[in-house]
């Protein structure tokens, strides 16, 4: 292998970085070459093989019984099928994906470097596949491993001794060892269409279509049972049939046989991969993908919102003037263009966000248990800090537009917490009005406090950020919200004592029928709290530097 | 008689140990255009942001009529309007809305259309103005941060290199649009690399140089 060569070059580091990325995550530093670190690696090998051996032996225990429960006798046939369903399912899927868009993804420094060079697009095709595979293979593998688990747990009877032990991890071994080139087969035949497609070739309408019969036959079949008696083995035979030896095994030479068979189709399938990669145009590639990479890459470091604004720069291109702006000019037109902004970025995602705000808002007023009800505060306040900050932030990442308003910060404040507040509000009374058994007078203190609470974890959540904020950070040149501070510890911190101290005069006095005078101070209470947030968030923008 | 306008007593600007403005006083007055030059990283911006309330200065003072800036914010905001050199908009907002907020926040929405529609026109971003401005280009998005300042009124306008990414057609018409607000009374700062408009349309021409403000 030439080890010089760019394609080497670039697969070695980013396999590099990636596995010292994960390993770092699970303890070690494949960085430091020290002789003691080198023992360490002795003991983390161990200790992680030991760890793999015993989490897959308790899910394995906690899912034979299952097994056995729902798998009319055979718990080998019932595994089969959920691994052919899975593996069909995702073949289906990349096929799909790979005639639609590239499945060699290429980031921004990938399409302007590599792909405008004469480099072997089969070593490209290859390296790349190799990396896509292995982060398919590990969850694929474990996941065959605790099955395989389940299995031998079903079929053995008495304690689990030391050769026990050896059954079970040779079982799953000789399986994984089966299904992994099984797999690597699949992707590596729809990655094989990706590259044809971008030899600029339209993929041929049969192949649009393959998934078509699939996916009726298995909602007829299995949704609505309607019964053809026709079983998934038969439609997905080269799949089904190594699973069968996998885990239906007679003889170690039947084993042999079909793994030296799955290494010759995997090497045939991955040279028609490199063939059929030739001439495919990695500036296509890199075309159809860029933007994907980016979404990608801003998950992976944790950046959801960052990933969401790439996504959503994809979505907006044009829209007619909006009339809302313009009606909520007179009561606050911060309101209005947040409004206009919700509207137009609205998705499922954030829709489920908001609906968790449902019961954990009624949760944080129910009585009984001090732990129960303060981690739900918890809870609550981190989630709605969150929410409640998000247009905030949107606003202060275009400084320059909302610094320049004529407008007062009390204006400010209340136009960007105003809608989350007052959702969270009313999600909190409904809930409350719902909840017949606590007694009415309780109840109306908790209808009374909830803005105030809601309010000042909001304002607690926007005085951290404000306090964070630098002017020049916020100035500088940014695709989201990246250069925003989000909501921190102290924020959290702020908002939960600003919440619980209310809660707890009105828990108090319903736990201790002699102390109701303690939920009539909750009101004031949560009042003074808000005034003190609001006054703290004021003092905290006026001084962002 | 050209009033002041804003005036800047003994300015300065530090990014923790780094002094970006020297303490600086500067005079801006009624009619009148100020050009202020100098190399990258001399502190041009930094000053305009400061002059312009974005970054609150380390030291020093700013009189907006006479008021200090901190003391009477909003009617400072109401008389200063900003264009930076890389100005960000809201992804979700189209051109035309971001002017529809602008001047909606400055309570001018008395003639919004038929003002908006002359500047977008006369700035080329009239087919455009439905677009989101993530679709701009650099050029276009100058000119719509240029347009959102001038949308609104105001009595000084400070720009930060607005003519970078223009192309000639647009430079001279911004140059006219200048000219034609200092002959309304109207005081503008900008920052520039072009020599031309020094000699053109600069009533006086300031030098930066490591955070020092020097009169040319």
């Amino acid at each position: 292998m030439n080890f010089a060569h760019p394609v080497w070059v670039i697969f070695s580091r980013r396999t590099f970085s990636t596995l010292a990325y994960w390993l770092s995550s699970l303890g070690y530093n494949l960085r430091d070459k020290s002789a003691s670190n080198l023992w360490y690696l002795v003991y983390f090998v161990v200790f992680w093989l030991l760890w793999v051996v015993a989490v897959f032996a308790l899910l394995g225990s906690g899912l034979a019984p299952l097994l056995r429960t729902f798998s009319n006798g055979s718990p080998t046939e019932t595994i089969i099928e959920i691994l052919l369903y899975g593996l069909g399912m995702w073949w289906v899927y990349w096929m799909v994906n790979a005639g639609k868009r590239s499945p060699f993804v290429f980031p921004e420094e990938d399409a302007y470097l590599l792909c405008q060079t004469p480099v072997s697009r089969s070593a490209v095709a290859l390296a790349w596949f190799a990396q896509s595979w292995f982060a398919n293979a590990i969850p694929l593998a474990a996941v065959t491993g605790v099955l395989s688990f389940a299995l031998v747990e079903s079929s053995i009877t008495g304690p689990i001794i030391l050769p026990t032990i050896l059954v079970y991890i040779r079982h799953s071994l000789l399986a994984v060892l089966l299904v992994l080139p099984l797999q690597m087969t699949l992707q590596a035949s729809a990655w094989t269409i990706g590259a044809w497609r971008l030899q600029y070739k339209r993929p041929p309408i049969w192949f649009v279509l393959i998934p078509l019969p699939l996916t009726i036959w298995i909602i007829a079949d299995r949704v609505l049972n309607l019964t053809f008696n026709l079983p998934m083995g038969s439609l997905l035979p080269f799949i089904h049939w190594p699973l069968k030896i996998a885990f239906v095994r007679n003889t170690s030479i039947e084993w042999f046989g079909l793994f030296f068979y799955s290494i010759v189709v995997l090497s045939l399938s991955l040279w028609l991969l490199a063939r059929t990669a030739k001439k495919m145009s990695l500036s296509r590639a890199a075309q159809e993908t860029t933007t994907y990479a980016a979404i990608q890459t801003a998950r992976m470091l944790n950046q959801f919102e960052l990933a969401d604004t790439i996504a959503a720069r994809q979505r907006f291109i044009a829209s007619p003037p909006s009339h809302l702006l313009i009606r909520s000019a007179a009561i606050n037109i911060l309101i209005g263009k947040d409004l206009q902004q919700i509207l137009r970025s609205f998705t499922p995602l954030r829709i489920i966000n908001w609906l968790l705000l449902i019961p954990l808002t009624v949760s944080i007023f129910i009585p009984g248990n001090y732990a129960i009800q303060g981690f739900s505060t918890l809870f609550w306040v981190v989630t709605f800090s969150g929410l409640a900050t998000r247009r905030l932030r949107s606003d202060l990442a275009r400084w320059w537009i909302i610094r320049s308003t004529p407008m007062r910060i009390e204006r400010i404040l209340f136009g960007e917490l105003a809608l989350s507040c007052l959702f969270a509000v009313l999600v909190g009374w409904v809930g409350l009005f719902f909840l017949f058994w606590l007694p009415w007078d309780f109840r109306i203190i908790c209808f009374l406090c909830l803005p105030f609470i809601t309010a000042s974890v909001a304002l607690s959540a926007a005085n951290d950020i404000f306090r964070r904020s630098k002017a020049r950070t916020l100035m500088s040149p940014s695709i989201g919200e990246e250069n925003v501070p989000s909501v921190n510890l102290w924020g959290i911190i702020g908002g939960f004592v600003s919440a619980a101290i209310p809660l707890i005069s009105i828990s108090w006095s319903i736990m201790n029928p002699g102390q109701v005078m303690w939920q009539y101070f909750a009101l004031p209470i949560s009042i003074s709290l808000a005034a003190i947030n609001a006054q703290t968030a004021i003092n905290s923008y006026e001084h962002i530097e | 008689m050209p009033t002041t306008l804003l005036q800047a007593n003994q300015l300065s600007h530090r990014f923790g140990q780094f002094q970006a403005l020297e303490p600086l006083d500067l005079t801006l007055n009624s009619g009148e255009i100020t050009i202020l030059e100098g190399h990258n990283g001399s502190g041009k911006s930094t000053l305009l942001l400061c002059l312009s309330g974005l970054l609150r200065p380390s030291s020093g003072e700013i009189l907006i009529e006479g008021k200090d800036y901190f003391t009477d914010e909003i009617s400072a905001r109401r008389a200063l309007a900003i264009a930076p050199d890389v100005p960000r908009f809201y992804i979700e907002l189209t051109a035309w809305e971001h002017l529809m907020f602008i001047a909606s926040a400055h309570n001018a929405l008395d003639g919004f259309e038929p003002r908006a529609e002359k500047l977008l026109r006369d700035f080329g971003l009239w087919e455009a103005r439905d677009l989101y401005p993530h679709l701009f280009s650099r050029g276009m998005s100058l000119k719509l941060g240029l347009l959102m300042a001038l949308i609104r009124p105001f009595k000084v306008l400070l720009l930060d290199e607005p003519t970078s990414a223009l192309d000639p057609a647009s430079t001279q018409l911004l140059v006219e649009r200048l000219i034609h607000l200092r002959q309304n009374g109207a005081s503008i700062l900008f920052t520039s690399h072009d020599p031309d408009l020094k000699t053109n349309i600069g009533d006086h021409v300031f030098q930066m140089n490591s955070g020092k403000l020097t009169k040319v």
